[in-house]
């Protein structure tokens, strides 16, 4: 099928309408998830540290990881692609598939088709910036056999002629695919690009690979109109959900959302069904209707289609000039719904199965108190014990945003724990109560204890103040210096750590800063 | 001292008396002893206070939360780390920062173990009614009225820090239990919470501690 691939190159960094002369890149986890074309020249690629960016371009801004907000600032310019043609298909934030057929016999060609496009697009994006997009920001448009060939069509803006989709798409080398697991496989089995995989016999790569393969294998024989082949016809899959009052917030239409999203990838799991196709619908309190599909590159996961969903909510809430009302039903419908064949699952989950009555709980907490009322916990890498442990509220999708290096530590009982090592963490035990409080630290002669900029101490602390009294220290340990983000004027930190124990038996973290003395943690 | 068949006896009525026992969540050896039923017994509401109160929670409920699902709940200060290093399995682990009755009620109907803050004064017997009914394991941090059990730690020792070096490495601490029913006699003991290793061990006068430290 004739599919037009609309990309927006660096979108994440377009939605951030930064004048396009400042070099700046997004980092996730310490690496660089997308750069500006002026970063991109002066040498910062993605993937880099996020040191090695700064080295090869010191004056680059850096900006967060928000997948959330590229997803709603780019509502608009699906709204502007919607003009074009129906059956729009969005699969991430910056790249949009449709059928081309219609439109371009409308707009009485492709090549009249594409050229129209790119400009109305581009006039939709500059009307919502204060500056001027770069050149190499704008649109780009591609037409081809499906959506994958489109894709790449897109970023060259081509046309590729009916029929020779797969002979464009040959020469590709197969990481385009981005499966990184299975395109490592087939690197090691020689299959280096898209022509010599597309060569190999599907079934066997169905046998050899499970639903993912297939779906790859569909991609690089430019057959992906559909990812997955249906069995049998689906039964109605549809996953609605009423808000009583309408939802104007987002967290509270998101709380309904996430549940459907929850209930739709439970059923889909326990009649072994996948799908990669998404279409959410929602209706207001006006009678207002939307509905949005969007195309995942294989079968959808659970996370993944709670975030489309709360993308999709968000970018809907946000343009006030699209709902008048709030949300009255959110309705979740798979398409493109295929047997889930051997889709490559972990051999065991650790957490195991959530019982029905914990999730019950989770869900009725949150209800009252909001999505943050119940969280669980993410261990992560980090200096400071209220930085080890990450706090994510229950059923977002969890991702420790800084890894730390990999270390098994055995902790009590059979079960080993892995924890993360952090260059500079305190030793363990780890303090059980993170409060910060000021305190006074006197030494033997009644001093108040000094530290130097050389983080030299005046005198042995001797005495601690703790709730207004003066307590004993009986042993004590540092200072240990922490100069953390020395590079950022406003998180900067320079501070000393020492451990203390008083007379009682109880043992503290205190730290000073700036000639004053602070409880950062305590030992209870 | 007992001795000969009064022993045996006494033996034998033990066993028969743990077989009728109520089933119970696992703790920590070195814990045991200090337990009327050697665990935590389901329905009970239990106070912890004194010294290393918040550690002796984890330490308490890092068994049991290797199967069975714990909240903490209204603790917004505490480190995950340290109960993580005491044991506790953070896949079964729901963190409810913030606390009402509702809150309350909800979590103990569906959680295993709830760690919490004291429950409001007015609410405890409703609480503590609510625990029993649904056979909840409930270790509050504060004075709680009508607690099952009562655990106090005292005397805290450190190891491990001298006067400007080294650094915390280990803690002794004595604990007493006492309460109502089964529990009316005080227990004490003293253990490692933790020892050198990390680990939960009963505290014996032998016990050394490494020399690298």
């Amino acid at each position: 099928m004739r599919t037009i691939a609309i990309g927006c190159p660096r979108w994440p960094i377009v939605a951030h309408d930064l004048s396009p002369d400042e070099p700046s890149a997004i980092f996730f986890a310490n690496r660089v998830v997308a750069a500006s074309v002026e970063a991109v020249a002066s040498g910062v690629k993605k993937g880099m540290r996020r040191r090695e960016a700064q080295s090869r371009c010191p004056e680059l801004e850096v900006l967060t990881h928000d997948p959330a907000r590229d997803a709603r600032t780019f509502e608009p310019v699906v709204a502007a692609i919607e003009a074009f043609g129906p059956q729009v298909e969005v699969v991430r934030p910056g790249l949009v598939v449709m059928a081309a057929r219609g439109p371009a016999r409308y707009f009485g060609g492709e090549e009249q088709l594409r050229a129209k496009m790119a400009e109305a697009i581009d006039d939709a994006i500059a009307s919502k910036r204060m500056h001027a997009l770069h050149t190499d920001d704008r649109t780009r448009v591609g037409i081809a056999d499906g959506p994958f060939a489109a894709t790449l069509a897109a970023v060259r803006g081509r046309i590729i002629e009916p029929g020779t989709s797969r002979v464009f798409l040959a020469p590709f080398p197969i990481r385009v695919l981005e499966d990184p697991a299975l395109c490592d496989l087939l690197m090691r089995l020689g299959i280096t690009t898209l022509g010599a995989f597309a060569a190999l016999d599907r079934p066997r790569v169905v046998a050899r690979f499970g639903t993912e393969g297939e779906i790859a294998h569909r991609l690089a024989s430019a057959d992906d109109d559909r990812l997955l082949e249906p069995r049998q016809a689906p039964p109605d899959l549809t996953v609605a959900r009423e808000l009583d009052p309408p939802a104007k917030r987002v967290d509270i239409a998101m709380f309904a959302g996430k549940n459907a999203a929850d209930e739709l990838a439970a059923t889909l799991a326990e009649k072994g069904l996948a799908c990669a196709k998404l279409e959410i619908q929602v209706v207001t309190e006006h009678g207002e209707e939307r509905t949005r599909m969007w195309r995942y590159s294989s079968a959808f996961t659970s996370a993944a289609i709670a975030e489309r969903v709360r993308w999709q909510l968000e970018g809907w809430l946000a343009d006030g000039a699209q709902l008048t009302g709030g949300i009255e039903h959110i309705r979740l419908r798979p398409h493109d719904v295929g047997a889930a064949t051997g889709v490559r699952v972990g051999f065991w989950n650790r957490r195991g199965e959530v019982p029905d009555r914990v999730r019950r709980a989770i869900a009725r907490v949150q209800g009252l108190l909001g999505p943050s009322g119940a969280k669980q916990a993410v261990v992560q890498g980090g200096r400071h014990p209220s930085e080890q442990v990450a706090l994510v509220p229950w059923g977002d999708p969890v991702e420790a945003s800084r890894p730390g290096l990999p270390g098994t530590r055995t902790v009590a009982g059979p079960i080993e724990v892995e924890l993360p090592v952090w260059p500079g963490q305190l030793p363990s035990p780890t303090p059980v109560i993170v409060r910060e409080r000021p305190t006074d630290l006197k030494d033997g002669e009644g001093n108040v204890v000094t530290v130097s900029g050389r983080f030299v101490v005046s005198a042995a602390p001797a005495r601690m103040r703790r709730d207004g009294a003066w307590h004993e220290i009986v042993a004590w340990a540092g200072p240990w210096p922490v100069d953390e983000k020395w590079w950022d004027e406003t998180t900067h930190r320079r501070r000393s750590r020492f451990q203390v124990v008083c007379a009682d038996g109880n043992a503290y973290l205190l730290a000073n800063e700036s000639e004053r003395w602070f409880v950062e943690a305590t030992y209870d | 001292m007992l001795v000969g068949p009064m022993t045996d006896r006494l033996a034998a009525a033990i066993t028969t008396a743990s077989q009728l026992a109520p089933r119970v969540l696992p703790v920590a050896g070195a814990l045991q002893p200090l337990l009327p039923d050697g665990g935590l017994r389901p329905g009970w509401t239990t106070q912890v206070g004194g010294a290393g109160a918040t550690s002796l929670a984890f330490a308490f409920a890092a068994e049991a939360s290797k199967t069975s699902w714990t909240a903490i709940v209204g603790l917004p200060h505490v480190a995950l780390r340290a109960a993580s290093e005491l044991g506790v399995d953070l896949d079964h682990v729901v963190v409810v920062p913030e606390t009402t009755v509702d809150v309350f009620a909800a979590v103990i109907d569906a959680f295993d173990v709830v760690i919490s803050c004291p429950p409001p004064l007015r609410k405890a017997s409703r609480i503590n009614a609510r625990v029993r009914e649904r056979d909840a394991v409930l270790l509050t941090l504060g004075a709680t009225p009508d607690a099952d059990l009562t655990v106090v730690g005292s005397s805290p020792r450190w190891y491990g820090i001298d006067d400007g070096h080294g650094h915390l490495a280990a803690r002794t601490l004595d604990i007493t239990t006492s309460g109502r029913r089964a529990a009316a006699r005080p227990r004490h003991a003293t253990i490692w919470l933790p020892d050198a290793d990390g680990e939960i061990r009963p505290h014996t006068e032998v016990t050394p501690i490494r020399a690298a430290l």
